[in-house]
């Protein structure tokens, strides 16, 4: 038999730690039995919002919500999705701590959405200081004390509007994504948490 | 919930052995997206988003000249927010932020993006109106080759007299005192209030821009922008980083990160955003480290919220 | 394009929340009414999620 291709050993990896079964389940394990469980799929929702509303957005431009009445409405879904984002997520926070849900090799799921909190609230504030008004202005005007203390303020610059787009519209939501889909292969690789 | 046993504290390591329940992933999913969506729109429908207006340096000038000038006079002078600011922006010895002792990591950085506030506020602006203005040109010219003691003179001069109130009074009675500066100053706020200052300090020698960082700084050298932030609440003795205008809900996750502002030592100290960065560093690191921390990964057993979730597993595990 | 105007309408805010802030303050302590809304929301949530009882397995019965 001639060697593995590289395909052929990533399929076999890939195949190993997630069997369709698992990726895809149709049954879990019977104590998952409380609406707790819900917020981690609620926040995934209010991530879906905000990612498609501000791809509207991006459609028309930065500027287009300050002038149209259609703009400012895709703005506020934008807005709301992200308020409800950090809501649920919050909630699915304080249910997975008290379940101690890093327990039996889970340390790395509670890891990656502890991170995927501390990138979110990074983009969130990107978004705060690319609208363009009062409020950019002011958050831009005091966070640069800060980030300047810590000596990042000059390479990530809250001042340039131009960089602080692009973190916010391409960077940013791509890390969170790959953060949160880390998240969930992780919960699918080690099952829901059983009872303590 | 049948009677069949349950593993009790099942090794959470090993895959589950117990009985299962049936699951619908996918329709599950589809529900939170909807439901989400749905309650968005409800709420962007409800309540809008806030959009207040930016502030400009015309609307500065015409508001506040007074705090416009003074705030000119000492981009001028180098007394100014930014002329004393150090790294990033100017070489300032021994300015920037400690975290412990003289341990500034702002200031082991250096100047990374320079700035001269006299130049890039003031001179280089009025240059533009200087080319057809020949009173202003000449007034430039006195200003740029004067001694810096004599430059020193003049602006401290003109700052008292704007601290008094009635500086066009004082330079009337005592014009040599202010040598050139009535003429650069009167200039600089007819520029500003005509929205030529706002291009000016965006524009560069390329067309499009995209970097509002000068901008930013000389407005927030003056008072007016923070007076407008204080109505609103949005200072950081305020709380303000968790705030938004009106009466919108703001950033409530920022509430541990805004909280150490409120409380000495760092409500008084000059050197708090170095410090509260990096007391939040350390919690965060905490943070995605709990698992690994003794004590904090404990109170999920001490605080039984668990017996709440699981407490029909619990009911089934015990044969009740 | 008669439609636009009304829709216009429709996408304006029901219950405007711009206007004169109100804040909760004691001491050192201020918090706003709207931030307090979603905070004690969160916390009434949560309870809600642990407390309200989840539908049973119909299968299992």
């Amino acid at each position: 038999m001639s060697a593995p291709t590289w395909t052929g050993r990533v399929r076999a990896r890939g195949l190993a730690a997630f069997p369709p079964e698992r990726l895809l389940p149709d049954t879990q394990p019977a104590y998952v039995g409380s609406w707790i469980y819900v917020f981690g799929a609620l926040t995934l929702g209010a991530f879906l919002v905000v990612l498609a509303s501000g791809a509207v957005i991006a459609l028309a431009g930065p500027a287009w919500w300050h002038t149209s009445s259609a703009g400012r409405f895709f703005n506020s879904i934008h807005l709301w999705g992200t308020e409800l984002f950090f809501f649920f997520m919050v909630v699915h926070l304080w249910g997975k701590f008290f379940m101690a849900a890093w327990r039996g090799r889970r340390a790395l799921t509670w890891a990656t959405g502890a991170v995927s909190f501390l990138v979110s609230i990074a983009t969130a504030f990107t978004g705060y200081l690319t609208q363009q008004n009062f409020d950019s202005q002011w958050i831009g005007a005091q966070a640069k004390d800060g980030l300047n203390a810590a000596g990042i303020g000059a390479f990530f610059n809250v001042l340039n509007y131009g960089q602080m787009l692009l973190w916010h519209v391409v960077l940013l939501p791509l890390a969170v994504a790959l953060l949160i889909g880390g998240h969930i292969l992780l919960v699918r690789r080690r099952g829901v948490v059983p009872p303590l | 919930m049948n009677a069949v046993a349950y593993p009790q504290h099942a090794d959470p390591a090993l895959e589950w052995a117990g009985p299962k329940r049936r699951y619908d992933l996918v329709k599950e999913a589809t529900i939170a997206l909807v439901a989400v969506t749905l309650l968005t729109v409800l709420l962007a429908a409800l309540f809008s988003s806030p959009d207040v207006k930016p502030v400009t340096v015309a609307q500065w000038a015409s508001a506040s000249p007074n705090d416009f000038l003074s705030t000119a006079v000492s981009e001028l002078d180098g007394t100014s927010g930014v002329a004393t600011y150090g790294p990033p922006y100017t070489h300032v010895a021994g300015a920037g932020q400690n975290i412990l002792g003289g341990v500034s990591i702002e200031r082991a950085l250096g100047v990374q993006l320079p700035i001269d506030p006299a130049r890039a506020f003031v001179l280089d602006p009025l240059s533009i109106p200087a080319r057809t203005t020949p009173l202003l040109a000449r007034a430039l010219a006195v200003y740029e080759h004067a001694p810096r003691a004599q430059q020193h003179a003049w602006t401290h001069a003109f700052a008292a007299a704007l601290a008094k109130g009635n500086v066009v009074e004082r330079v009337r009675r005592q014009p040599r005192l202010y040598g050139p500066l009535p003429v650069l100053m009167g200039e600089l706020l007819a520029m500003a209030r005509s929205g030529g200052l706002d291009g000016a300090l965006v524009s560069t020698d390329r067309f499009y821009q995209t970097n509002f960082t000068k901008a930013l700084l000389f407005l927030s050298d003056g008072s007016y922008l923070e007076s407008l932030a204080e109505r609103e609440h949005l200072l950081g003795s305020q709380w303000g980083m968790m705030n938004e205008t009106g009466n919108y809900p703001g950033q409530a996750w920022l509430w541990l990160y805004t909280f150490w502002y409120q409380i000495p030592p760092f409500s008084t100290s000059d050197n708090a955003d170095a410090q509260i960065w990096a007391i939040m560093a350390v919690l965060s690191l905490a943070f995605v480290c709990v698992p690994f921390i003794p004590g904090v990964r404990a109170i999920p057993r001490l605080v039984p919220v668990y017996r709440l979730i699981w407490r029909d597993y619990y009911r089934a595990a015990s044969g009740r | 394009m008669t439609a636009l105007p009304s829709l216009a309408g429709l996408l304006a805010a029901v219950v405007p929340l711009d206007g004169r802030p109100r804040y909760v303050h004691s001491g050192w302590f201020l918090i706003s009414v709207a931030n307090l809304v979603v905070i004690v929301a969160m916390l009434v949530v949560f309870a809600l999620a642990i407390l309200l009882p989840f539908p049973r397995d119909r299968e299992q019965g």
